[in-house]
């Protein structure tokens, strides 16, 4: 009894020690967004703020105009997570409970696409955009990413998981496939098409590399695309760069706590699940 | 009778099929867009060489193939990619099964750890790389090293912000796995008298190699998309020492060698499908044996 | 087991689909010209078809001008207070400012994006070694056609230097200036403390070596001098020198430019020097990417007694020391005394001798790409940039030097110079900009991008890598003589 109180007393300040680890550099973003940079860094960079600017927060937002900022990022991550979502759905009942010809085929082919990053087709993927002159809008900034294979896999794997008898009595309430799909499959799927939507939401949100080859125009930046410019733009306020990088990961830290559950099936899903 | 039978079977299943292609029509428009057409795209492309404002071009022939794929840069960029891989991967493995089996246990609060271990999830690149770079930066820095200003430790410099965003990551699918793996195994292991430590070599880690096998794959395909960070922290310097292959292939994508650049491309995708197909089948073995198992 | 007996045909309808997608994908060449009329080497066309300064009398309602710009803090103030002033004094034409990031060459990269699409601004303020390549683009209206257009008096108050500086064959091709040179700020207490005149800032390059070896010989820093390892520091050096980056008399000449120059005596001293530096431990090399701060800090936190910038930094360079003095940043209970720290700014430290230079800064072009009325809105605007009182207020305000010479002698510059600390470094500045060589004023390069990764990569190498100045001078010249031929290769 005393050794196992004593080994959890262990175990607790390893943890502890390992949060700290982990945390130490959101810490120490913390207290420069909240100091002075010369100030901070004369007093040694102690781990406390130095002369605190509480209202260092209000100003990156105005200043940077964050707002517009988070705005396009919402739009954009709203638009793709939608999308992918209903495509998704819509491709594995077809794969999940249709029969048409070349099913398998047409299913590697669209598993194929998890082999092709965007960085490979980017050349080519600009080119179209600029083709359909959709640079610095919405629709440029999310019509690659409207499907996802790795949803349609998902969504199918938890299709296929939906009990024989459950379809036979639907099919004898007089469900066609519609009816079937709304009642049935995806109420039985929530779980799994609601991870899923979590993972395209936190995939979306943090896009780099699209946005910033296909903005052209400041006020289309994404929140990832104006974190860095904003900081370098502020060379003597170091501070509201790391402020403004602080409220750029809110709106996920809010996902992880609020859907935490979701997040992590959604992660595992590849791994410990068939 | 039985004509007729046939008759409504084939009707429905001619229903079936439209009904299926109407589904499927969403994504394959998206996937014929943006991931079959674009590849032929560069194909195409790398036969060809742009003027310097890329309003016309011409035609340079598989020469382009030749002198690219044996050219210095893309030689480079691929042997940066690789040790990127090698900086990233097994360290991110490593940490993430050490926070994972430290917070695997019946504690009071442990959900607080958890999250807590979980929490670099939040941070997107971009955030993860201003974190980093004032870290360790020799001037404004808590750590004042001079890494991202030597040829030799900056691509080193820039893993460091990868793998602390990744600990997130790796930490819930390695937790997911530990938690996976039946209660009778690690009863079993103690009836046999065996220690934490070849418990954790003769019975978890076995029971963890899928996880881990998954993590590979998916920490890789992270570590040859590297983009942000080194955009944000080197910007592919000091002489090149970070400039990855997909750094390159942007470099050329927003400086006007389309044609190159395409080449390029084409040799990543030959990479990465060599690279997924090595996966897919290694997957393959073990989703079967997963769901034979269950 | 997953196999399907029929698998092969399967396969066959896949690679049918994607051969089918090939085949799409290799129609539609984007080979057509869409890039708009040429520049100005069009002889026989009138001045006001390429450059319509009266369209703007034919437009109904407000014409929407965007202009792209990388300007932050004080300078973006600083325009957007005169593009304000501009809206507000008439209702012809609406100026768009946009800020497009905070480097030059993030700019241009996004120029060069919106080319083949004409997504272009009507004014770019770009960094004015762009020159060239805009010039071939036949992208941009040149600024000598839209005077020609206008009477031909727009640039008469004009720092002759100026107008030459930015001409092509002849053509002047940018609208305005936002000039700038480069200055030495050095912290007068280290001075002091090691026994140096700090009224007496060093006037090469070697002196800046010699001072340094006193200050840390005295123990003040350990590393006296911290310089952002810019390349263009290095064009400033050259042309100083009287060397360049590329033949052709550093690409102005009449002939071709076809290769490098970079492997010449001057570069290797510099190169040398700076080897030198680093070797004794007097130099603190911070690698010249965007966006860098650490040098504005090692002079702020006084880790070093010497640093090298643009003449426009002397607001930034105000702001980090002031940071500290600003009682509103101040808590009540503060732990730390204000430091005051007391830079002062000297001549750009030349190879040969002080302000051994060149000008440098951004310059405005006009695109060619919209409709005539936007053409003429953007002239429009840019000649109320130009007025007297506008250049005015981008000096005292915004930092850049005045390039017409009734800016420089008014009153009210007279003063700033006189009476304060950004004035008077302002005012040194100023001397650069009168020292500068009309006939051998800095390179005119097509593929400037290339050429000045070139010299990045030089310096890094050396700096960053231990290489020898001279291994990594004859690698960079022989990089420049591809780009060169590459660029020529794509001239079609």
């Amino acid at each position: 009894m005393k050794r196992t109180t004593l080994e959890n007393l262990g175990w607790y300040v390893l943890l502890t020690l390992l949060s700290l680890v982990v945390l130490f550099p959101v810490w120490m973003i913390l207290m420069r967004a909240l100091s002075q940079p010369i100030s901070y860094l004369s007093a040694g960079q102690p781990p406390r703020p130095v002369d605190p600017e509480w209202d260092v927060f209000g100003r990156a937002f105005t200043e940077g105009e964050l707002g517009r900022k988070l705005m396009i990022s919402a739009a954009v991550t709203f638009v793709i997570a939608t999308a992918q979502v209903v495509t998704s759905v819509l491709a594995a009942y077809a794969f999940a409970f249709l029969r048409f010809p070349f099913r398998n085929t047409v299913f590697l082919l669209f598993m194929a696409t998890l082999m092709l990053p965007i960085e490979v087709t980017l050349i080519a993927n600009v080119e179209t955009i600029r083709t359909l002159g959709w640079f610095n809008s919405i629709q440029g900034l999310s019509a690659p990413f409207l499907a996802a294979a790795f949803g349609t896999f998902l969504i199918r794997q938890g299709f296929l998981g939906i009990p024989d008898d459950l379809r036979d009595a639907a099919e004898l309430d007089g469900y066609g496939h519609l009816g079937f799909l709304r009642n049935v499959a995806i109420p039985v799927t929530r779980p799994i098409i609601a991870s899923f939507t979590v993972i395209a939401f936190l995939a979306a949100w943090n896009q780099y590399l699209w946005p910033r080859a296909i903005t052209t125009r400041e006020a289309w930046d994404t929140i990832q695309i104006a974190l860095p410019k904003f900081a370098s733009e502020n060379i003597n306020e170091l501070n509201l760069g790391f402020a403004a990088a602080i409220i750029a990961a809110l709106p996920i830290l809010a996902i992880l706590i609020f859907f935490q559950r979701h997040l992590i099936r959604g992660l595992t899903a590849g791994a410990v699940k068939g | 009778m039985a004509g007729r039978e046939r008759r409504t079977r084939s009707r429905r299943s001619v229903r079936e099929a439209g009904l299926a292609a109407l589904f499927l029509l969403p994504s394959a428009l998206v996937f014929g867009a943006f991931f079959f057409y674009p590849i032929g795209r560069i194909v195409y492309l790398g036969f060809f060489q742009q003027n310097q404002t890329r309003t016309r071009q011409r035609y340079v022939g598989i020469e382009q193939y030749a002198d690219v794929l044996t050219g210095d840069d893309f030689v480079e960029g691929l042997t940066i990619t690789l040790k990127y891989v090698l900086l990233t991967v097994p360290a991110g493995l490593v940490l993430g099964v050490l926070l994972a089996v430290a917070a695997n246990r019946r504690l009071r609060g442990i959900k607080i750890f958890h999250t807590i271990f979980a929490s670099t999830v939040a941070t997107s690149v971009a955030v993860a790389s201003i974190v980093w770079l004032v870290l360790i930066n020799p001037t404004v820095g808590y750590f004042e090293v001079d890494w991202l200003r030597d040829t030799r430790m900056a691509l080193f410099g820039v893993s460091l912000s990868s793998i602390w965003q990744n600990l997130g990551l790796t930490f819930i699918v390695v937790l997911a796995g530990l938690q996976a793996i039946p209660e009778e195994l690690n009863e079993a292991a103690i009836v046999d008298g065996m220690g934490p430590v070849r418990k954790f070599f003769t019975v978890t880690l076995p029971m963890l190699s899928p996880t881990l096998l998954f993590l590979v794959v998916v920490l890789t395909v992270f570590a040859f998309q590297a983009f942000a960070q080194i955009d944000i922290l080197t910007e592919g310097g000091p002489a090149g020492s970070t400039e990855t292959l997909v750094f390159k292939i942007f470099k050329r994508q927003q400086g006007g060698a389309l044609g190159e650049g395409s080449v390029m491309a084409v040799g990543l995708f030959a990479i990465t499908f060599v690279a997924a197909l090595g996966q897919f089948l290694l997957l393959e073995r073990r989703v079967h044996y997963g769901s034979g198992r269950r | 087991m997953r196999t399907h007996p029929s698998r092969r045909p399967r396969l066959a309808v896949a690679l049918a689909l994607i051969g089918a997608l090939l085949a799409a994908a290799c129609g539609g060449d984007s080979g057509d010209d869409t890039a708009g009329g040429s520049g100005g080497d069009d002889g026989d066309t009138a001045a006001a078809d390429i450059c319509p300064v009266d369209a703007l009398d034919d437009a109904d309602g407000p014409v929407e001008v965007v202009l792209w710009h990388t300007y932050v803090g004080l300078t973006n103030r600083t325009l957007n207070k005169i593009a304000d002033a501009y809206n507000a004094s008439q209702d012809r034409v609406e100026i768009q400012v946009e800020n497009q990031g905070t480097a030059y060459e993030e700019l241009l990269r996004k120029y060069r994006q919106g080319i083949p699409s004409g997504d272009l601004p009507a004014i770019g303020i770009m960094e004015d070694t762009n020159t060239q390549f805009l010039a071939d683009s036949g992208t941009i209206v040149p600024g000598g056609i839209c005077d020609e257009a206008d009477g031909g008096t727009q640039y008469d108050e004009f720092a002759e230097g100026v107008v030459d500086f930015y001409s092509v064959d002849g053509v002047l091709q940018p609208v305005s200036f936002n000039v700038s040179t480069v200055l030495l700020y050095y912290n007068r207490d280290h001075f002091e403390q090691a026994g140096i005149d700090p009224d007496a800032p060093p006037q090469t390059l070697e002196q800046v070596a010699d001072y340094a070896r006193k200050i840390k010989a005295a123990g003040i820093v350990d590393k006296p001098v911290v310089l952002n390892m810019q390349p263009w520091f290095t064009e400033f050096w050259l042309t100083g020198a009287g060397e360049g980056l590329v033949d052709n008399d550093n690409g102005r000449g009449d002939g071709d430019t076809t290769a490098g120059a970079f492997d010449n005596p001057a570069a290797l001293r510099l190169f040398e020097t700076f080897e030198t530096m680093e070797a004794e431990g007097l130099l603190n090399p911070v690698p010249g990417t965007e966006g860098q701060f650490d040098h504005y800090f090692a002079i702020g936190l006084q880790q070093s007694s010497m640093t090298i910038e643009t003449s426009t930094a002397v607001t930034t360079i105000n702001a980090v020391l002031e940071g500290n003095l600003d009682p509103s940043e101040l808590g009540l209970d503060t732990e730390l005394p204000p430091i005051d720290v007391n830079v002062d700014a000297g001549p750009f430290p030349g190879l040969d001798g002080p302000n051994r230079g060149q000008l440098g800064g951004g310059v405005w072009y006009l695109t060619n790409t919209g409709p005539p009325e936007v053409i003429a809105g953007a002239w429009d605007f840019v000649k109320y940039v130009n007025q007297a009182g506008n250049q005015a207020l981008w000096h005292l305000e915004g930092s850049y030097l005045p390039v017409r010479e009734d800016t420089a002698t008014s009153q009210e510059v007279q003063d700033f110079w006189a009476n304060t600390r950004p004035g008077r470094w302002l005012k040194v500045a100023y001397g650069g900009l009168q020292a500068v060589d009309p006939d051998w004023p800095g390179p005119l390069i097509g593929p400037y991008t290339e050429t000045r990764e070139a010299v990045r990569t030089a310096l890094d190498q050396l700096l960053f890598s231990g290489a020898t100045p001279a291994e990594v001078v004859r690698k960079a010249d022989a990089t420049i003589t591809e780009a060169l031929q590459e660029y020529n290769d794509e001239n079609f």
